[in-house]
């Protein structure tokens, strides 16, 4: 699926977290995170800050399979992106359900995978240790 | 088995509830205690909160944990400096901290409560009407007090003064750990 697509399929998430909770659920792990993370402890809350603009620079990971798919005739994909929220890199993963028309949020995390605004840093780092590795 | 709950990832209503009481901490302030509802999908195997029980359940217990927080943070305040001279200082209506105290407070209270309490050293800024100069002071008076303890968790001992003159602001700080003893002085642009 295009990137193009993709960014369609995240707006229409943030467009239904607008909605409210008719629309959208955040599942226990995702709740959980949101809050140790994130220090969200609503599920609204957590509605409200997308719906608001606060996934900032988001970037798509991937899609896979609904691993949890009862029905795996009805093909359901979840979608991964990157964030940030100030100096905090999240990961949001979520999935459209037909049958109950809802968005259901399944992670909403710090993101465990490298924070591409320090790369900058990191090449800076290894020119320094190589430096000091010639003296 | 809830026959009125539907799973919103999968739509089946073989759902099961339980109840865990699990505690949490409010940002600077107490421990509380919450009582989730949790459901787990018997066709998916996803959990979640799938009757919306727990907002508000949250809502109501952080509500609780703040007023205490709130009551705990001026009662701090009022052992050292009269809250009406915070209120003066801050450009806030007299007795709002008072209404705060009994629990009548919004968001933006909290956030100030929390501001106040960790740099508390604000109000004097405040009450210079947050001039270059005085926030610079204060800010440096902190910095080097910070050090300071920084320092005495080391075994080190330092004395630190700080002068504020028109042109520059000099810092002394004397650090010794016995004798022989380390000394340097710095000076500072006005308002740097």
């Amino acid at each position: 699926m295009s990137s193009e697509k993709q960014l369609e399929i995240l707006k229409e998430l943030v467009a239904n977290c607008s909605v409210g909770l008719t629309k959208v659920f955040v599942m226990k792990g995702a709740m959980r995170t949101a809050e140790v993370d994130f220090g969200i402890s609503q599920m609204d809350e957590v509605l409200k800050f997308i719906a608001d603009g606060g996934l900032e620079q988001p970037r798509f990971i991937n899609e896979k399979p609904w691993a949890n798919n009862p029905e795996p005739a009805v093909k359901i994909m979840v979608c991964a992106w990157s964030f940030f929220s100030g100096s905090k890199f999240g990961y949001l993963a979520f999935f459209y359900q037909p049958k109950t028309g809802k968005w259901n949020i399944k992670s909403f995390k710090l993101n465990r995978e490298q924070d591409t605004r320090n790369l900058a840093f990191k090449g800076l780092q290894e020119l320094l240790d190589k430096g000091s590795s010639h003296e | 088995m809830s026959n009125s709950i539907f799973c919103p990832a999968c739509g089946s209503s073989e759902v099961n509830e339980s109840v865990s009481t699990e505690f949490r901490q409010l940002t600077l302030g107490p421990e509380f205690e919450v009582h989730f509802s949790n459901y787990h999908c018997n066709i998916c195997g996803e959990e979640g909160d799938f009757a919306l029980k727990n907002d508000s359940v949250v809502s109501s217990a952080i509500k609780e944990a703040q007023k205490v927080f709130i009551r705990h943070t001026l009662e701090d305040f009022e052992n050292s400096i009269p809250l009406v001279r915070i209120e003066r200082a801050m450009e806030l209506p007299f007795r709002t901290l008072n209404r705060w105290k009994s629990g009548d407070f919004s968001a933006a209270s909290l956030a100030l409560l929390r501001i106040l309490k960790t740099y508390p050293w604000i109000i004097d800024v405040a009450d210079h009407k947050y001039s270059k100069a005085s926030s610079s002071m204060n800010l440096l008076q902190a910095a080097a007090k910070c050090l300071s303890s920084t320092l005495t968790e080391s075994n080190l001992n330092m004395s630190i003064s700080l002068e504020n003159q028109p042109s520059a602001v000099t810092v002394r700080a004397d650090i010794s750990k016995g004798v022989p003893r380390i000394y340097s002085g710095q000076k500072l642009a006005a308002g740097g």
